[in-house]
């Protein structure tokens, strides 16, 4: 609920997004119960988000990915799945850290260039499970969606108020989808 | 219950609630705002309820403000004084609150920043800085290590590099030591613990930065809240084409130097942090603030406006009510909303408007009444014959009857309020009468009576006066009744009824020996004149015809007082009057065959039921009249008698109207109001019974006759006969007072 608050708040003023994009969904496999996706991500943040990165705080970043029928009307997903990491500086070293989202790999480097390199190869490793029969045996009538955002909700919170109030960032994102053919 | 419900103040209420759980929400916000955690979980929570709180006290107050204006320029009452009174309380809300706003935003503003110490911050920056160094320089030294150990490699053979690292690793309290070949192939791996995962090759962003003779090093931080140094290094002497390894080697840090750096570490990025989000979260306090002050502003214009009404409406209700009561409306009553001072204006207008109302309805009862008594009193005095007046003490007239008006010749209706002087000047016969009883009158008399005689045109008229005087108790003020009666025609007929028995009398008493007389009178000269001669005989018949003479003159005296005293006996019959008139004044052709009657018949005129013989006799009468008037003023060719018929019809009926005019002297005035009683004559000859004898033959066909002098210079008297086209009621002619011929 806090979320969707937020998220309707920072939806209605308009604003600045991080430039979270998907370029392609390449390396499509799929099994008998598992579609695997490699999508080529491009990153990048705008100068409020670098500022509060150096300076201390965590972004994380979050991809949602879903496998739906392909038709106009959207439907009921037939799975879905989501990668999280966050990103964070490490003083010590300079360095940018990428961590996984249970804190297990963690991945340090040298530039924020890098290191959003590192975190879109990271979301950008999808594996979907649980796929219905109806999808393998046609998988010409389904889609992959997926999207991109940034976690408003891990920012703190002053952050969100003051940067969602001036216009310096938007929860808006938009969905990118390929066929499954 | 319902009814109970309704009656509860639920606006009030609501707001009270609201700004209950305003204050709620402030005091949260006040503790949030100690705890980061806290104040994160909460805060969106609070600003969307004071979001909501704004709106819609901005739509309550936008409502009440609109509503207020309308009613100011609609006038509507009390909304001037709600204006003032808001405004004040406006005034005084926005006066304190604004000091202490003022005073918040600088403490925050300047506040916050001194939460952030130029010294702690370099000091943290110096604290990391040394854990920086500490660390560089032994990642420097294992660099250092780890670059010899991979020189010292290349002569070892793989089968023995596992002894060889494990040794090195030992030397070194390394935790891994691993060889890399060609395509990221494990050539050897030793590490410090059996449970440890097998050892990953270099990633390649390493492999990217790793030279020849110099080792790529850094510091990595463990799941477990450890650091480690990272060091890759390859041999000096790597030659293109040769089997090119590489060594990673993974040295753990001291624990205590490692805790020591990452708290360090923690503390400077969450300094960082806060520093950097301090003017955010300065712009949070202040927003927040701002928020609580306009909620604040809004909830005190929302309670000014709901205390100005209240406070307002009796007052409203009472100006409502006002209007209502000069309209007239005494019904009003307003609802008692209060029980302080206003509540007892209300309840005082409440008995006020109460007692107004009753004294109003006995005021009504009152007015009706005493209409219903002066319809009563004015119905009376319509249908009296007798002239009633009322003139207040100044002569004022203030009530006068209809018959009042009839006898004085005067419109006195319309003369309500003059003064009665002033209406003698439009009224001759007002302003006889009333220099008549002026004496009476100014003396104030209790109560007094007198005849009074007024002169009209045509004759006098006498009028029997009653007058009392009505003081107005206490006032010195009182109102003049006066009632008179016209007396005239009973007067008149007293004398008629007198002349008449006289008549009857002289007619019974003196007729009988006349004849006797004339025959003996006859007889005497009849043989007496056979006996005497000469001058005997001539003395004896000149005496004897004076006597017969005489004698015939007074029976024709005697039977005009016949004919007058004689009870009318009318042969009533179709009588066409201008016929009449002209067979009539054939009988006064002139030698010559003129005549000197002039005739103007009126055409169409229709028949009318009267005595023939009759009417003869009365145009007989009123045309020698006429013509001996006419001689005696020895104006024998110029005689001259006009005689004219006409049809009137008015509101009392429809008339014959005969005129009759000569171009005599006129009627002398002392003779004029009694013209037509017996006697009354001014020729040496007349009996004096002519006109007497019209007035009873026209009274005889319930007509009426009036006789005036010609006032239009032509001189001579005017006679006027109507006699009523009605033929059931020949003797039921109008009252004289409602049609007066002049």
């Amino acid at each position: 609920m806090r979320r969707m608050a937020w998220l309707l708040a920072l939806w209605l003023v308009p604003g600045v997004a991080p430039a979270l994009e998907i370029r392609d969904a390449g390396h499509l496999w799929m099994d008998d119960t598992t579609l695997l996706a490699r999508l080529d991500l491009d990153m990048a943040l705008p100068e409020v988000l670098v500022d509060a990165l150096e300076n201390g705080v965590t972004l994380g970043f979050r991809l949602e990915a879903q496998a739906e029928p392909d038709r106009w009307l959207p439907g009921r997903p037939l799975a879905r799945a989501e990668q999280r990491v966050q990103l964070s500086y490490f003083p010590l070293n300079r360095h940018y850290l990428v961590t996984s989202r249970d804190g297990e790999r963690r991945e340090l480097r040298p530039t924020l260039g890098d290191a959003l390199e590192q975190s879109a190869r990271r979301l950008g490793r999808v594996h979907l499970e649980g796929l219905p029969e109806e999808l393998r045996e046609a998988p010409e009538g389904f889609r992959l969606n997926a999207r991109l955002s940034l976690d408003y909700t891990a920012l703190p919170l002053p952050l969100q108020l003051d940067a969602g109030l001036r216009g310096e960032l938007t929860a808006r994102q938009e969905w990118y989808g390929w066929s499954l053919d | 219950m319902v009814a109970r419900l309704k009656g509860l103040p639920w606006g009030l209420l609501g707001m009270s609630l609201l700004f209950i759980l305003l204050l709620a929400s402030l005091l949260v916000m006040g503790d949030a705002a100690q705890h980061q955690a806290r104040f994160e979980r909460l805060f969106i929570w609070l600003l969307v309820f004071h979001a909501v709180v704004l709106i819609v006290l901005a739509g309550l107050i936008i409502y009440q403000v609109v509503r207020m204006f309308w009613q100011y320029r609609q006038g509507v009452p009390g909304s001037r004084l709600t204006l003032r009174l808001v405004s004040g309380f406006m005034l005084v809300a926005v006066l304190p609150v604004s000091v202490v706003y003022y005073f918040s935003y600088e403490f925050l503003s300047e506040g916050v920043d001194s939460w952030f110490d130029v010294r702690v911050d370099s000091a943290l920056e110096d604290a990391l800085e040394l854990s920086r160094s500490s660390l560089d320089l032994r990642v420097r030294q294992l660099a250092e290590e780890t670059q010899e150990i991979m020189e010292n490699l290349e002569g070892v053979s793989e089968g023995l590099m596992g002894l060889t690292l494990n040794d090195y690793r030992r030397d070194l309290g390394a935790q891994e030591l691993t060889l890399v070949g060609a395509n990221n192939r494990i050539i050897a791996s030793s590490t410090d613990s059996p449970i440890r995962q097998l050892p990953s090759p270099p990633s390649s962003d390493i492999l990217m930065r790793v030279r020849p003779g110099q080792p790529y090093s850094r510091l990595e931080p463990e799941p477990d809240d450890q650091l480690v140094i990272r060091v890759v290094a390859t041999t000096a002497s790597r030659r293109p084409g040769t089997d090119n390894r590489i060594l990673q080697a993974v040295y753990p840090v001291d624990p205590r130097m490692s805790a020591l750096s990452l708290r360090v570490q923690d503390a400077f990025a969450d300094y960082r942090e806060f520093a950097y989000l301090r003017g955010p979260i300065t712009q949070g306090f202040i927003f927040t603030m701002s928020l609580a002050l306009a909620i604040s502003l809004m909830a005190a214009l929302w309670a000014g406006l709901v205390v100005a009404r209240r406070l307002v409406q009796p007052v409203s209700d009472l100006v409502q009510g006002t209007r209502l009561v000069a309209a007239g409306d005494y019904g009003t009553r307003l609802q008692v909303r209060r029980a302080d001072e206003l509540g007892f204006l209300v309840q005082s207008f409440n008995a006020m408007t109460r007692t107004l109302n009753e004294a109003r309805n006995e005021a009504e009862r009152n007015r009706r009444l005493l209409d219903a008594e002066r319809a009563y009193l004015e119905s009376v005095l319509k249908h009296l014959r007798s002239g009633v007046l009322a003139l207040d003490g100044s002569l004022r007239l203030r009530t006068a009857n209809d018959a009042a008006g009839q006898i004085l010749e005067c419109d006195l209706q319309g003369a309500r309020t003059r003064d009665i002087s002033e209406v003698g000047r439009e009224c001759p016969l007002v302003h006889q009468f009333f220099e008549a009883i002026r004496d009476p009158l100014a003396g104030h008399e209790a109560e007094w009576s007198r005849q009074v005689v007024v002169f009209t045109r045509s004759g006098r008229k006498v009028l029997m006066t009653r007058a009392v005087w009505l003081p107005t108790p206490g006032s010195g003020r009182g109102l003049h009744a006066i009632v008179f009666d016209d007396m005239t025609e009973f007067l008149k007929a007293q004398r008629d009824a007198a002349w008449g028995e006289v008549a009857r009398r002289l007619a019974h008493e003196i007729k009988n020996p006349l004849t006797p007389i004339q025959l003996s009178a006859e007889r005497l000269s009849r043989r007496l004149g056979r006996v005497l001669e000469g001058a005997d005989r001539e003395v004896l018949e000149r005496a004897s015809g004076t006597i017969i003479q005489q004698v015939e003159a007074m029976k024709t005296l005697v039977n005009a007082f016949r004919d007058y005293a004689q009870a009318p006996k009318l042969e009533l019959g179709r009588t066409d009057v201008n016929q009449l008139v002209r067979d009539v004044s054939e009988l006064y052709l002139g030698a010559d065959g003129s005549s000197r009657v002039r005739l103007d018949l009126g055409e169409g005129l229709p028949a009318i039921r009267a005595d023939a013989g009759r009417l003869r006799q009365l145009l007989h009468n009123l045309i020698r009249n006429a013509m001996e008037a006419a001689e005696e003023q020895e104006r024998g060719d110029e005689l001259r008698v006009d005689v004219a018929t006409a049809f009137v019809e008015s509101s009392s009926g429809s008339w014959i109207e005969l005129r009759v005019r000569d171009n005599g002297p006129g009627i002398r005035p002392d003779l004029l109001e009694r013209i037509f009683e017996p006697y009354t004559t001014d020729k040496p000859r007349g009996t004096g019974l002519g006109l007497a004898v019209a007035q009873k033959i026209v009274e005889e066909h319930g007509g009426i006759i009036e006789c005036h002098n010609d006032d239009s210079g032509a001189g001579g008297a005017v006679f006027v006969i109507r006699i009523p086209v009605d033929e059931g009621s020949p003797s039921g002619a109008p009252a004289a007072e409602e049609e007066q011929p002049r």
